[in-house]
């Protein structure tokens, strides 16, 4: 081990395959997968889980695909909020771990599942996001035994190019989501800016935007015609980016350094345009800004980005792999060591069952033998060692304890299941529901008026 | 990377190549055709899978009414019903957006409920300049479950 043999020589490659197949700085695919991974962990648990009280309502649901209706339960706030907190799990678990490519393909299965199986979640940005986390599970798979024998590999990651063929698939799969978001906007009433003037017109940097133009004596007509064209063109910018994105890292690629900064800037413009919107499309813009800047920033910005963080991560894998060592001293057995490094992710995953949201005790049951048998197999495969298997585990499911805890998913929850209830007339719920909502509400915040008006109803009622 | 240069680390054989290529191609011209089927259709109800952000089609406003035949002695009776109880108010958006998927849902478990003999969906809709649209109507005949758009 550790000599490589020397390379045969490979048959011509055809111009499709050299596109396809062609080198990538593995620092980009890296980066892309863990970014994207945290991001969508807190994500799940932030945005999504608060909506789980609305399925199953009546019990009349219709899935994305009729098939799903057949095969699938009725979903269930329980069924949903399991299914949101497990997908996040297993994303955070794969951006911190080498886990299989299964563990890949699972995730974006779960997450899938999680919108596809009723139509109450129509965001089209979470279909993308399916497609793109597919597009993850065939990233190529970290080096780990490599780096075994390889000392010097992980600095040599840096700088090293690899063939990605999924990375460039995700980035053709992004340059037809702009490429039609574009013909969309080819739409006539589009161009005349009706429509961007509608969502963006009350906004105030849009406002602010428009009296400017308005005092140089200029048309609003005009003036929103123009920004609904401006943003048809940047789509049809970012399009051509991603098109050429694959090109980044190779020979010549240099060429289209000017396409990839303003698709950059682009980037930026467009999706930093949403959010002053205020328009409702939760964190897709921080995705697609997160992309924007893997894909198109210059190899040597991020390199230099990450060479500190790098610098972070030898300095704690050494302390891991001194602990790691440790193992060794016949006084620690390793079934003490697995059962040791178990507990903490145990005891949070009893606070996660005791979070009072529907769904998590059942996905706590089902969490805590797959915790015990994951540590064995990361441990048995060499994957990791046991001690940095444990404090993945304990960190995911640290970060779901505190995302479920800390912030308003659970006041949230609880007020949007009052006020549905409150709305069908069911009283009786709606008010459990306030009580929860008011025991987890911010101060600023409590729904004490909405508990106190469905109280004297119920009074009121003979 | 030059044609005849030693392959590069994560590349595939040349066997896996091709059917990656060929597999790629399938799901790329899926991909394309999908929005493109959309676009080329006149139906411009279902908009999912299309990539249509900021929608022209949203900027249409709906209000649903529901309308229910009951057998009766002498044969059947029409009334209104509220939509309100019955489902969770994203529904209702869904309903009056014209979602063809959830309208048939919708009635085909309407027309479950005892002595129901028609249930008819009514979307009276105002374009983007608050102009009124032709109402929508979705029936359903629940003895011979047949479903009729007009």
């Amino acid at each position: 081990m550790g000599k490589r043999r020397p390379a045969a020589s490979a048959p011509a490659l055809s111009p499709l395959e050299r596109f396809v197949f062609g080198p990538v700085l593995e620092l980009r695919l890296a980066l892309l997968r863990r970014l994207f991974l945290l991001l969508l962990a807190f994500d799940l648990w932030l945005e999504f889980a608060e909506h789980g009280g609305r399925y199953g309502i009546g019990g009349f649901n219709v899935a994305h695909f009729a098939w799903l209706d057949a095969l699938m339960p009725l979903p269930t706030p329980g069924l949903y909020v399991a299914s949101v907190c497990l997908a996040g799990c297993l994303a955070l678990l794969s951006a911190l771990l080498p886990l299989p490519r299964w563990v890949g393909v699972l995730l974006a299965l779960v997450y899938t599942y999680t919108w596809a199986m009723s139509m109450l979640d129509s965001y089209q940005h979470h279909y993308l996001l399916s497609l793109m986390l597919a597009f993850l599970a065939f990233f190529p798979q970290p080096p780990f035994e490599e780096a075994k024998a390889n000392e010097e590999i992980e600095s040599a990651t840096l700088g090293r190019s690899i063939s990605a063929w999924a990375y460039v698939g995700l980035l053709l799969q992004t340059a037809i989501v702009y490429g039609y978001t574009m013909v969309a906007k080819l739409d006539p009433l589009w161009r005349e800016g009706q429509v961007l003037r509608r969502i963006a017109g009350s906004h105030e940097p849009f406002r602010a935007l428009a009296s400017l133009w308005a005092g140089a004596g200029l048309s609003p007509t005009t003036f929103w015609s123009l920004l609904s064209l401006g943003v048809a063109g940047l789509q049809a910018l970012l399009a051509l980016a991603y098109a050429l994105a694959a090109f980044r890292d190779r020979a010549g690629g240099e060429t289209w350094a000017p396409v990839y900064a303003a698709g950059w800037a682009g980037a930026f413009a467009f999706h930093l345009g949403i959010e002053l919107s205020d328009f409702e499309i939760g964190w897709f813009s921080y995705y697609m800004l997160t992309l924007a800047t893997i894909v198109f920033a210059p190899a040597r910005w991020l390199q230099a980005a990450c060479a500190l963080s790098l610098h972070a991560w030898h300095k704690a894998s050494a302390s891991m792999k001194a602990l790691h060592s440790s193992q060794a001293r016949p006084s620690l057995k390793p079934a003490l060591v697995w059962l040791l490094g178990a507990s903490p992710s145990l005891l949070l995953l009893y606070g996660v069952a005791q979070s009072d949201l529907p769904g998590l005790p059942a996905l706590a049951l089902i969490l805590a033998p797959a915790t015990l048998v994951l540590l064995l197999f990361l441990a048995r495969t060499g994957r990791t060692s046991l001690w940095q298997g444990a404090l993945a585990l304990t960190l995911t499911f640290g970060a779901l304890l505190c995302a479920l805890r800390l912030s308003e998913v659970r006041f949230d929850y609880y007020r949007f299941v009052g006020s549905e209830a409150k709305r069908r007339g069911d009283l009786g719920e709606a008010l459990i529901a306030y009580r929860k909502a008011n025991l987890y509400a911010p101060t600023d915040k409590n729904r004490k008026r909405e508990e106190q008006e469905v109280r004297n109803a119920l009074h009121a009622r003979p | 990377m030059p044609a005849s240069s030693p392959p590069l680390p994560g590349c595939p054989p040349p066997r896996t190549r091709r059917r990656l290529l060929v597999l790629g191609g399938l799901f790329f011209a899926l991909q394309l055709y999908l929005p493109a089927r959309y676009y080329l259709s006149e139906v411009r109800d279902d908009e999912r899978f299309t990539w249509r952000m900021f929608s022209v089609i949203r900027m249409t406003s709906c209000r649903a009414r529901l309308f229910e035949a009951r057998a009766t002695p002498g044969g059947q009776r029409w009334r209104e019903s509220e939509l309100a109880p019955l489902v969770h108010r994203a529904w209702v958006h869904a309903l009056e957006r014209n979602r063809p998927q959830v309208v048939e849902a919708f009635l085909e478990r309407r027309c479950q409920n005892e002595g129901m003999r028609q249930v008819r969906l009514v979307n009276l809709c105002r374009d983007h300049r608050g102009q009124t649209q032709q109402p929508r109507f979705y029936t359903r005949d629940c003895h011979q479950g047949s479903f009729e758009e007009r």
